[in-house]
C-alpha cells in the first residue's frame, strides 16, 4: 500500500517495482526534466513523470508497457546523439537495456559543441559535450544545499547550456567550491581536476 | 588501476563529516560522501572534498629527525630556530630517537620533578593518541601540566559554561538544525568555520526560522538573518545583558522553568537594573530598539537555540561573553529541548575528543577533575598508580612557566604554538629557554623548527581510531593508505615511548603499555568513563553515536539536558561589563580582529600544503571602505600592520565585510603571523587570550618580504 502524497516513483520502489531515473536523485528535490521515469497513466492524455505526479487512489499505471519503453528508448537516443555519455555508466546500461540505437539520426546529426573543457580553478573541470542538463548541480548549488547560487542555464531550447553569469569563470562567481555539484553529476561533465589531470597522463606526483 | 574506497572522517573542523576515500595506486584521487550517513548526510565543503590532498606532500615528515649538535651521552644546548631542517637536523633511527627522548625526559624530571615538564596533545589526534598521551604523562611523570589547543579556542565557553550548568559540550545536534524555529548565532562565522552546518542553519531559515545574529563583522549569515545585531568589538556582555533587562523589565522570562531548575534568579534580575538597552546602545553601538526586537524574537519563540564560535570565547571576557549567554537560555527555558540549547561550535576536528580524553591540566578522562579525592581513587585503582592532585598549568601559562625557567622540557604532539599562541615574540623567547623539546608531527611546522627531536607521524589517512565531532558524535577513523616513509601512526609512537620510561622510571601502569589496536584503548576509555561504555567499535561500523551512551542497547543522546542540568540547578551569574584590554588609541587607532577564512585551517600546516593555497595563497588583510580612504589603500596594495608587540605585512581587501574601525586578518599565514600583533593578556577564569580585539596601527608597504618556505 501506497503512503498518501507518495509520488508514483515512491509507490512503485515500495511495491518493488523499478522505475528508471537519470536526472532524479534520491536526496535533492525531482524536477522531471529528463522524463525517462515516464509512466502510462490510463486516462492522462500524456505519458506523466513518476519522479513527481502524485499516486491516487485506484489508479491504472503501467510502468513498463510498450509506449513507455518506446518513449525511454527515444529519449536515450537523443540523449546519446547529443551527449558524450562514455563516463556515464548507468546511463550506458539504460541504453542496452532499452535497446537504444542513438546512430539512427544519422552520425553527429545533433552533437552539441561546448567548445574546450572549462579548467578555470583549482579544485574541479567543467566538461559540457559531457552534461545532459540534468539540473542536479544548478540544485545543488541553490536551495538544495549551499544556497550559493553560482550555477543557472543559458540559452533556450536545443542551445539550453548550464553556466555562471554571463559564463564567468568559477573564481569571479559566488562559487565556494565545495563540489557538491560534483558529487552529484551522474555523467563526469563535472569531475575533480587531479582525475582530469590524471586522465590526461598528466604525473600526479607531489604537489 | 584499482580505486579501493575507504570511508572515514574528515581530519578538517569539528562538523565531523563523513567521507570516502578513493585511493589509486597509493593516491587519494576523489573525495565523496555518502547520503545516507550523519552529520553530513553527502554535503561536504571545500576543505573536505578537495584539501586532502596535503598527505602526499613532498614535506611529509618520513624519519625521525635529531638536532645535529646531540651527540648520546653529552649534554647540548637548548632550543633554538633551525635555519632548516636540512643543515640542522640529521636522520635518526627510531631506537635512538625514542631513547633519546626517554632518557633526557627522565633525565629533567629526576632533577627538576614533575613541574618541569609541559606538554601539548592534540586535537587533532585521535581519541585513542589522546587518552595514552595524557595517561602516559600522568602515571608516568606526574604530571598534570597537559593541555591543548582548545584553551586557545574554547576556553572561554568551557568556564562559562561549567560554572552556571557544569557542562561545556554542546547540547543539541546538527540533526536538529533544520528543523529550527529562532536561533541566534554570535561570534561565528558559520559559513566559513563550520561550513557543512551553516548549510542546515540557512534551510532552516529557508524553512521559515527566524535567525538572529550578533556580529561586528557583515557574515554571509547576516545575509540570510531575521535580524543583525551589529555591536562594536568586545561589547557582547554589553548586548546580551541588555537583552536580558528587557526580557526581565517585560516579563517575558519563563518562571516555570526558572523555579525549577535554577538557582540564583533574584540576585541576577537585580543586577540587571543598570544594563537598559538605551544605556547598552551607548556602549555598543546597536540601536536600542534592536535590541529589544532581539530579546522579544528570542523569549518569545516555542524554542530557540543559541550557537557561538570563537568571536565569544576568544576574549579577556570570554567566559563572561559564554555566561551572559547561558543566562539568555535559562531566562527563557531555551535548554534541554529539541532545537533549544547552548552550542559552542568545535573547531578542530577532535578538539571535543582531546578534551573528553583528559587532554586539560585539571581533568582526567570524562571531565573528572584532579582535585576531586573520590574520582581520583577510581583512576588510581584502574591504572594502579598514585595521580597528582594539583591541576597543571594551561597552555599560556606552560609558555609563560619555560620563561621563567620552570617549565624545562616540553612534548608537543601535533601542534603548533610558534604560530597559534598570542604575542609569538614572547613566545619565541620562552621556547628558547627550554632545555628540551619533543616534536611529534606530520611536518614540520614553525614550532618544530625549534625542536630537539622531530618523530614523524601518520595523517588521519593513514592510521585508526574515532575523532568527536561538536555534536558528540564518536566517529571511526580508518587507515586507506600506507604511511610515507618510517612515518607511525601516535598511538603506536606513544606506547613504544611509554614501554621505554616505563623501565627507565620503574613505574608500572595497569594494564601496561601492549594495547593490540585503538580498539582495545577504546576500551578502556569506556571502562574509566561510562558515558563512552556503549559505543564500541563493533558498533561504531555502521555509523558514529553520540555520548552519552551508557551500554549497547544505548541508541546515544541528541540533546542533553532534557531531565535537567548537570549542575543539579543552573546558576544565573550577575555580569559586570568590561572594555577589552586594549583599545584603539591615537598611535594604534585601529581595531585587530584575527580569525579563519573559508579556504585554510588553523596553523596553515595543512592547508598551505594542499591545492587550497592555490585560490587563497597569500595573507589578506580585510578593511573597510571608510578607513581604507582614510590611509589611503585599495584592494591590492600591500599595508604593514603594526602593534605594540610586532608587525606583519598583509595584502589589502577593503570589504564593508569589516565594521568601521575593526580590520580582520586571517592568522593561517607563517609570513604574516597575525599573532606577532596579538596579546597575551588572559581571562582570569579561562586562562584564554583576546584573539579579537587589539591596537593597530596600518601605514602603506612597498614590498611584502614574505618568504615562505615550507620544510
Amino acid at each position: 500500500m501506497a503512503s498518501p502524497g507518495a509520488t508514483i516513483l515512491e509507490a512503485a520502489r515500495s511495491a518493488g517495482i523499478t522505475i528508471p531515473t537519470v536526472c532524479y536523485h534520491d536526496h535533492l528535490t525531482a524536477n522531471a526534466v529528463c522524463r525517462i521515469c515516464v509512466v502510462e497513466w490510463m486516462g492522462s492524455r500524456t505519458l506523466v513523470p513518476a519522479c513527481v505526479a502524485k499516486i491516487q487512489p485506484n489508479a491504472r499505471i503501467y510502468t513498463d508497457n510498450e509506449r513507455v519503453r518506446t518513449a525511454r528508448r527515444v529519449i536515450l537516443e537523443m540523449l546519446a546523439a547529443t551527449v558524450d555519455l562514455s563516463e556515464a555508466p548507468e546511463l550506458q546500461t539504460l541504453l542496452a537495456e532499452y535497446g537504444a540505437d542513438p546512430h539512427r539520426f544519422g552520425s553527429d546529426a545533433a552533437r552539441r559543441e561546448h567548445g574546450p573543457v572549462k579548467v578555470d580553478n583549482p579544485f574541479y573541470v567543467r566538461d559540457y559535450d559531457k552534461c545532459i542538463l540534468c539540473w542536479r548541480c544548478v540544485q545543488v548549488c541553490a536551495e538544495d544545499v549551499q544556497f550559493t547560487f553560482a550555477l543557472g542555464f543559458n540559452g533556450r531550447g536545443f542551445e539550453t547550456s548550464i553556466a555562471t553569469f554571463f559564463d564567468r569563470p568559477m573564481p569571479e562567481t559566488t562559487c565556494v567550491f565545495c563540489g557538491n555539484c560534483v558529487g552529484v553529476c551522474p555523467t563526469g561533465a563535472l569531475k575533480g581536476k587531479r582525475e582530469y589531470l590524471a586522465a590526461q597522463g598528466a604525473p600526479i606526483g607531489p604537489r | 588501476m584499482s580505486t579501493h574506497i575507504t570511508p572515514t572522517t574528515c581530519p578538517f573542523c569539528g562538523v565531523g563529516c563523513q567521507i570516502q576515500l578513493h585511493v589509486e595506486n597509493n593516491r587519494i584521487m576523489r573525495v565523496t560522501a555518502d547520503f545516507t550517513m550523519p552529520p553530513n548526510y553527502g554535503k561536504l565543503c571545500v576543505k573536505g572534498r578537495f584539501g586532502t590532498d596535503f598527505v602526499h606532500h613532498p614535506t611529509r615528515l618520513k624519519k625521525p629527525l635529531i638536532r645535529k649538535d646531540i651527540v648520546p651521552g653529552r649534554p647540548f644546548g637548548k632550543a633554538r630556530r633551525a635555519r632548516s631542517l636540512a643543515e640542522d637536523y640529521r636522520e635518526a633511527s627510531w631506537d635512538e630517537a625514542l631513547d633519546l627522548v626517554a632518557d633526557t625526559l627522565v633525565a629533567i624530571y629526576r632533577e627538576s620533578g614533575p613541574d618541569s615538564l609541559g606538554t601539548y596533545c592534540c586535537a587533532k589526534a585521535t581519541n585513542e593518541d589522546n587518552y595514552i598521551f595524557q595517561k602516559l604523562f600522568r602515571t608516568l611523570f606526574g604530571t598534570n601540566n597537559i593541555d591543548h589547543c582548545s584553551r586557545l579556542c574554547h576556553a572561554g565557553s568551557v568556564a562559562g559554561l561549567m560554572r552556571t550548568i557544569g557542562s561545556a559540550a554542546m547540547s543539541n545536534s546538527i540533526a536538529e538544525m533544520e528543523n529550527l524555529d529562532t536561533f541566534l548565532v554570535t561570534g561565528s562565522n558559520t559559513t566559513e568555520n563550520h561550513p557543512v552546518i551553516a548549510l542546515s542553519l540557512k534551510k532552516a531559515v529557508a524553512r521559515g526560522a527566524k535567525l538572529i545574529v550578533v556580529d561586528p563583522r557583515r557574515i554571509e549569515l547576516v545575509e540570510f538573518a531575521t535580524l543583525w545585531l551589529q555591536q562594536r568589538p568586545g561589547t557582547d556582555v554589553a548586548v546580551f545583558q541588555a537583552m536580558a533587562n528587557v526580557i526581565v523589565s517585560e516579563g517575558l522570562y519563563n518562571a516555570e522553568y526558572i523555579a525549577q531548575h535554577t538557582e540564583g534568579f533574584e540576585e541576577y534580575a537585580a543586577s540587571l537594573a543598570p544594563y537598559t538597552p538605551e544605556w547598552a546602545e551607548k556602549v555598543t553601538g546597536v540601536p536600542a530598539a534592536k535590541i529589544r526586537q532581539a530579546a522579544r524574537m528570542y523569549a518569545g519563540a516555542k524554542v530557540a537555540a543559541l550557537y557561538w564560535g570563537m568571536g565569544i570565547s576568544q576574549s579577556t571576557h570570554g567566559a563572561d561573553n559564554a555566561t551572559a549567554l547561558v543566562n539568555l537560555a535559562m531566562l527563557c527555558g531555551h535548554i534541554g529541548k529539541y532545537g533549544g540549547g547552548l552550542n559552542p561550535l568545535r573547531g578542530q576536528n577532535n578538539v571535543q575528543g582531546c578534551s573528553d580524553m583528559g587532554g586539560l591540566p585539571n581533568v582526567l578522562p570524562g571531565y573528572r577533575f584532579v582535585t576531586d579525592a573520590a574520582e581520583r581513587s577510581r583512576f588510581e585503582a584502574i591504572w594502579g598508580v598514585t595521580l597528582n592532585p594539583k591541576p597543571g598549568l594551561t597552555a599560556v601559562e606552560m609558555v609563560h612557566a619555560a620563561d621563567r625557567g620552570q617549565i624545562r622540557a616540553m612534548y608537543v604532539m601535533g601542534e603548533d604554538p610558534m604560530t597559534s599562541e598570542p604575542n609569538l615574540n614572547h613566545a619565541r623567547h620562552a621556547l628558547e629557554k627550554l632545555d628540551f623539546l619533543v616534536i611529534q608531527d606530520i611536518f614540520a611546522n614553525e614550532t618544530a623548527l625549534y625542536g630537539h627531536v622531530i618523530l614523524p607521524a601518520a595523517s588521519f589517512a593513514e592510521k585508526a581510531g574515532t575523532f568527536t565531532n561538536t555534536e558528540r558524535r564518536v566517529q571511526r577513523v580508518r587507515p586507506a593508505l600506507p604511511p610515507p616513509g618510517e612515518a607511525r601512526p601516535d598511538l603506536d609512537i606513544l606506547l613504544d615511548l611509554a614501554r621505554r620510561l616505563e623501565r627507565r622510571l620503574g613505574v608500572y601502569v595497569q594494564p601496561g603499555w601492549n594495547y593490540s589496536g585503538p580498539a582495545a584503548v577504546w576500551a578502556e576509555v569506556g571502562q574509566v568513563a561510562p558515558e563512552f561504555r556503549g559505543i564500541t567499535y563493533e558498533r561504531l561500523e555502521k555509523h558514529g553515536i553520540q555520548y552519552p551512551c551508557y551500554d549497547e542497547n544505548d541508541p546515544g543522546t541528541l540533546y542533553l539536558f532534557a531531565d535537567g542540568v548537570p549542575r543539579g540547578k543552573g546558576k544565573f551569574w550577575p555580569l559586570t561589563f568590561q572594555e577589552p584590554v586594549e583599545t584603539p588609541d591615537a598611535v594604534y587607532p585601529l581595531n585587530l580582529s584575527t580569525g579563519r577564512v573559508l579556504y585554510h585551517w588553523h596553523g596553515g600546516t595543512l592547508t598551505r600544503r594542499s591545492v587550497l593555497n592555490d585560490i587563497y595563497p597569500e595573507p589578506i588583510v580585510e578593511i573597510n571602505p571608510v578607513d581604507a580612504a582614510a590611509i589611503p589603500v585599495a584592494t591590492g596594495d600591500l599595508v604593514r600592520i603594526a602593534s605594540r608587540r610586532g608587525e606583519v605585512v598583509a595584502r589589502v581587501e577593503v570589504t564593508d565585510r569589516s565594521p568601521i574601525g575593526t580590520i580582520f586578518l586571517p592568522f593561517h599565514f607563517v609570513e604574516a603571523a597575525a599573532n606577532l600583533l596579538t596579546l597575551d593578556a588572559l581571562d582570569p577564569a579561562a586562562k584564554i587570550p583576546d584573539y579579537k580585539n587589539a591596537a593597530v596601527a596600518i601605514t602603506p608597504a612597498e614590498e611584502h618580504g614574505w618568504n615562505l618556505v615550507l620544510e
